[in-house]
């Protein structure tokens, strides 16, 4: 055959389309290319895409060591095949090679000057050392990502409670999934979700709250919408303040007030109980009824309905901004015996002081009704980042935390994780020391002296920024990242990291799924990965015998970590294993190398023997959680009338250290800007691209108005993103945090927005 | 020029219409399947953000399920740099 190269090309991608839709071409030319198995590239290695926590299978074409070409894996049962616009931006964020961090820097008469890794390196683990010396062990703190591989993950928490004894490490999974992982244990005693993605293709309904799925999950959003064009019947609930591109797909818009979804969630179990739409088998056999807060007491069926007088839908209604029938319509099509119901949720639903509860209170809508355990009928907490549930949860990447579902509080559980670090169980502190936000706190009030900032972007993904700031002025902060970010304009040292696929990895998504990301490409010359980087200051600070890995320190890492999920209910599989899953990965627990599809039930959960058990909870049930609204921690008043909320847009991931380098991306989406509702605008006399002050109590910020662009906030509500480190919304944002979680509100706060 | 493999699925018993609909499109090249109900589109474009519109075109045509992107090839725009 005699193909131009572009003409190879095209019908390289029309192979590649007929691959992942499991289809034989008509054209000769493509067939031709299939059965000749002729390669576009030099090579294809199996990877999971770098932006958001669903984790699509991709695989990466290189040609003399760049990413050329990126493609979905048609037998990833995250995806099958599809990509969206982000993952196909990641061959132009790889070769970015302009503003990519090269070489190590440390800041010398207040500039960032180049040095080599072991000057570098050296002047870490010196500050380390004086610190400790002079101030002690919590004086010094770690913050790292829930980018980083699990294996980066597991090693930062072991450098710092096993090597050098302290609990000041955080991770930025606390500013997205906290309250998820909190209402888990409360009502099921253990992490993460029982159901998978694949329970999309067999939903019925599905109930949207907190989820601007469209922009966020755009690959999950486009398997619903396959979902919902292959049955007629297939409904589809959207609860949000805000009405976004997801509501292109709903049956129901439930537009209530911000932070009422405490309310709503309550209202929506009276009626269930009031019109009798409760699985009362499903209730007797699988449940107990629990007070709230702190699940001390056990309390009977009739308790918990009493529970829920004060949300009857026409009192739901004055707090949530809801008609009462609207309530009762959400309600009646969430608990139709007939339908399978899957819920979805995000940060709109996490990032508040009501974030516990209202996870809590979204399964008592699917306990209540018995619509969990099945195909298609499960609650489903989404995550934010690639690895939130792999390296952050599961790992125990947070100041309370050891890995698995263990405490530091706990003795029995130090002692388990002292035994298979080779420590003495004293080494590990018995108290949490700092949460994310108490962290910056104790940087700013000087407790905290040296903070190590590995793969995140605090200076501008933080709440209440001035405060933030003030701390990383005052210590002395190394940055470890890949381009430039808001954050190292604070750093003393630079520490250039890999990206992605340059070394190999494990990345665990928002199903349980773990992945095996092979290394495509090399890295560039004086850039060295996050984990060579913690092992060799790990050596400086004199841990050597503790890390002392080999030639793969990968595997041998993977596997020690592995010896903490064996029987835990969390159990991965050998390294191996997941090299031989490449490209789909392994849903745990796995057990002798067989993956869990659905958790709890005994069909596919070894850890169940028969039925349906809940065995996070020692009773083997789940708690149905009574839980009563108590509000957002600031509401509007005369002096800061208007609501703020923050968020994301399809563009750009979080914030922006990335995305904003590729040029379309960039030009596509250059500047955040505040959205308000028509009325609004009218009200205040301003148009599109008016530039308009917003003030909190914290801090204040010019900004662009955008009105009837892809969202519309209710009236009321004012809409900013976060991804532009030219306008910081997050001076503006409060830095209360959920009680449970201590997960910041950042989807709820109040300001003034004056004309200019 | 990047080029683009999408994934289009349409109504099977209308597969004429849409891909008469689809070829009346600039700059795409249609690649049919033995199966039906599937094709694959192929784009050539400046950049990513033509891939995003013409998708969008082609999951907005009538009979039209759905319109992934699988594919993206960026050997051009390298060999510029």
């Amino acid at each position: 055959m005699n193909l131009t190269r572009r003409n190879f090309l095209k019908v390289a991608a029309a192979g590649a389309v007929m691959t992942a839709a499991g289809c034989s071409p008509k054209d000769e030319e493509v067939a031709e290319v299939n059965e000749d198995g002729e390669q576009e590239v030099e090579q294809w290695t199996k990877a999971v895409c770098r932006f958001c926590g669903v984790g699509c299978g991709c695989e990466v074409g290189v040609i003399d060591n760049k990413i050329v070409a990126v493609k979905g894996i048609e037998d990833n049962p995250v995806n099958n095949g599809m990509l969206c616009m982000k993952g196909l931006a990641l061959p132009e964020v790889m070769n970015d090679r302009e503003e990519r961090l090269m070489k190590p820097q440390i800041r010398k008469n207040g500039e960032l000057v180049e040095t080599d890794w072991d000057t570098a390196l050296d002047l870490v683990a010196d500050k380390f050392k004086e610190s400790i010396a002079k101030h002690g062990k919590d004086s010094v703190a770690f913050y790292g990502s829930a980018q980083n591989y699990i294996q980066e993950g597991y090693i930062a928490s072991k450098l710092m409670k096993a090597g050098i004894g302290t609990n000041n490490i955080e991770c930025n999974a606390r500013l997205c999934m906290a309250s998820a992982v909190t209402g888990f244990y409360g009502t099921f005693g253990m992490d993460e979700p029982m159901g998978v993605y694949g329970d999309i293709d067999y939903a019925d309904q599905f109930f949207l709250i907190g989820s601007n799925m469209a922009e966020n999950h755009p690959v999950l959003f486009v398997r619903l919408t396959q979902r919902k064009s292959s049955e007629s019947d297939v409904r589809v609930i959207v609860a949000d303040p805000r009405k976004t591109r997801t509501h292109t797909m709903s049956d129901i818009d439930l537009f209530l007030k911000c932070g009422s979804d405490v309310a709503l969630l309550n209202s929506m179990a009276y009626v269930i109980i009031d019109e009798d739409l409760v699985d009362h088998e499903f209730v007797d056999n699988y449940t107990k009824f629990k007070k709230g807060k702190g699940l001390e007491g056990e309390i009977s069926f009739e308790e918990f309905k009493k529970s829920l007088n004060d949300y009857a839908p026409k009192k739901a209604a004055e707090i949530t901004g809801l008609t009462a029938e609207e309530i009762r319509e959400a309600a009646r099509m969430f608990a139709d015996p007939d339908k399978k119901t899957t819920t979805f949720w995000c940060m709109g639903v996490n990032q508040q002081v009501q974030g516990t509860k209202t996870n809590n209170l979204i399964y008592n809508l699917h306990l209540l009704t018995g619509k969990i355990g099945e195909p298609g009928s499960t609650p489903f907490s989404l995550t934010g980042q690639p690895s939130a549930c792999g390296t952050a949860r599961e790992v125990g990447y947070f100041t309370h935390r050891l890995p698995n579902g263990r405490n530091v509080s706990n003795f029995e559980d130090r002692k388990e994780a002292a035994e298979i670090w080779g420590v003495d169980v004293d080494k590990i502190p018995a108290e949490p020391t700092y949460h994310t936000v108490a962290m910056f706190d104790a940087m700013a009030e000087g407790e905290i002296k040296v903070l190590w900032n590995m793969v995140t972007n605090p200076a501008q993904s933080m709440p209440n920024l001035n405060r933030v700031n003030e701390g990383l002025e005052k210590a002395f902060v190394i940055v470890s990242d890949v381009f430039p970010t808001e954050t190292i304009e604070y750093a003393d040292v630079v520490l250039p990291s890999s990206l992605w696929v340059e070394e190999e990895g494990m990345f665990g998504n928002g199903e349980r799924r773990t992945q095996f990301l092979e290394k495509a490409i090399d890295s560039p010359e004086s850039v060295r990965s996050d984990l060579w980087q913690l092992l060799e200051i790990a050596k400086r600070l004199g841990y050597g015998d503790l890390f002392s890995y080999g030639d793969h320190p990968e595997k041998e890492i993977f596997n020690e970590y592995r010896e903490f999920t064996l029987g835990t209910g969390y159990d991965l599989g050998r390294y191996e294993d997941y090299v031989a899953a490449k490209g789909r990965g392994l849903l745990w627990p796995v057990i002798d190398g067989q993956e869990t599809v659905r958790r709890f039930i005994a069909e596919d959960d070894p850890y169940v023997d028969e039925g349906i058990e809940f065995y996070g909870n020692e009773h083997g049930k789940a708690n149905i959680v009574a839980e009563g609204y108590t509000g957002p921690a600031e509401l509007p008043d005369e002096e800061y009338p208007y609501f703020l909320t923050t968020g994301r847009v399809i563009e750009h991931w979080h914030t922006g250290s990335m995305t904003m380098r590729a040029e379309e991306l960039r030009e596509e989406m250059p500047e955040a800007y505040v959205e308000l509702h028509p009325e609004d605008a009218d009200k205040l006399n301003v148009t599109d691209d008016d530039l308009v002050k917003l003030t909190s109590r914290r801090g204040e910020i010019e900004l662009k108005v955008r009105v009837g662009g892809r969202g519309e906030p209710q009236p009321g509500l004012l809409f900013v993103p976060f991804f532009d480190r030219e306008k910081l919304i997050n001076l503006l944002v409060i830095d209360e945090y959920d009680p449970v979680s201590k997960e910041p509100e950042f989807k709820i706060g109040a300001v003034k927005i004056e004309k200019l | 020029m990047l080029i683009a493999g999408i994934l289009v699925e349409y109504e099977n018993e209308y597969e004429q219409e849409v891909l008469d609909a689809i070829r009346a499109l600039d700059d795409m090249t249609v690649y049919e399947t033995e199966e039906g109900g599937k094709i694959a589109v192929v784009i050539e474009a400046e950049s990513r953000k033509v891939i995003e519109e013409k998708t969008s075109r082609l999951g907005e045509l009538d009979k039209v399920i759905i319109a992934l992107p699988v594919y993206v090839n960026y050997e051009e725009e390298l060999e510029k740099i």
